[in-house]
């Protein structure tokens, strides 16, 4: 599994150097692991609960005082997650937005990349109105229109 | 203001919950007489420069043939570069053979798009 692949000292090795927020997110969606998560997160493979659980274990090496060991596999989940729009996707990228450790140079300032790029997305907004209660009068229908209130979504979010 | 990149009329559409893709099925070019049960009606705002967080009115104003069907408002923010719109119409009436069904787009009481689907007469 890809989850378990960026735990790796291989696959940190791979991401290389650390590079600015913007150039980091590019090469890590060029990584074929970016491919094989798409692919295992369509499949069924790769749910929220398994992504917390997989966050949790690896937020669970984190020393104060220490380079965190998995600041590029989590700067890699913001990349995988950046064009998936579930509740744990979005909480993920905001939270790790918001942290500011010299132990993590590198994830948080990803997942604002992230973040940035997710709301350059389309907002949409649907309304339904039945028009209903058609009343003939003379054989010309009369019509009134029921609007029902607005759903706004930015993303309509899977339960 | 904002600019209209894409107005139409369909009989349905999806909007990916994962990957926000709008997928529009059945363009209504043509209908027949009587009432179509569903009509969406899509249009997708591009902003323009000034635009950011601020409040749009817009109007969609329905005919067909000489009468008014109705006008169906729906505001909304620019918080992105790009905005849906989607007014969905439960029970439209088509109206005669012969007309024409306009779906006009105002915004801020300017009219800046509308599309026509011609009405024919039900097959036997």
């Amino acid at each position: 599994m890809i989850l378990d692949r960026i735990k790796t000292s291989d696959f940190i090795a791979t991401v290389g150097y650390e590079l600015p927020p913007e150039v980091m997110r590019l090469a890590l969606r060029r990584m074929r692991e970016y491919t094989l998560f798409q692919k295992e997160y369509r499949q069924g493979d790769i749910t929220s609960d398994v992504l917390r659980e997989c966050v949790q274990d690896l937020l669970g090496d984190f020393r104060r005082g220490e380079k965190f060991t998995f600041d590029a596999s989590l700067a890699f989940l913001c990349v995988a997650l950046e064009s998936i729009f579930t509740p744990f996707a979005t909480e993920f990228l905001e939270d790790l937005s918001k942290v500011h450790l010299v132990e993590m140079p590198l994830s948080p300032g990803v997942a604002k990349v992230c973040l940035e790029e997710r709301n350059k997305l389309p907002s949409n907004l649907q309304q339904d109105f039945k028009i209903a209660d058609l009343l003939f009068s003379i054989g010309e229908p009369f019509i009134r229109n029921e609007p029902s209130p607005p759903s706004e979504a930015k993303i309509k979010i899977a339960a | 203001m904002p600019r209209v990149e894409l107005l139409l009329a369909a009989e349905s559409h999806a909007v990916d919950q994962q990957t926000n893709a709008l997928s529009i099925f059945n363009i209504i070019e043509g209908t027949y007489t009587g009432i179509i049960p569903k009509v969406v009606f899509i249009t997708v705002w591009k902003r323009e420069p000034g635009d950011e967080d601020r409040d749009f009115q817009s109007l969609l104003r329905v005919t067909s043939g000489a009468r008014q069907v109705g006008e169906f408002p729906l505001n909304f923010r620019m918080t992105a570069p790009r905005h849906r719109s989607f007014h969905v119409l439960m029970g439209l009436p088509a109206g005669r053979a012969g007309e024409t069904i306009r779906f006009e787009v105002l915004l801020n009481g300017q009219s800046v798009g509308r599309c026509e689907i011609e009405v024919s007469e039900a097959p036997a």
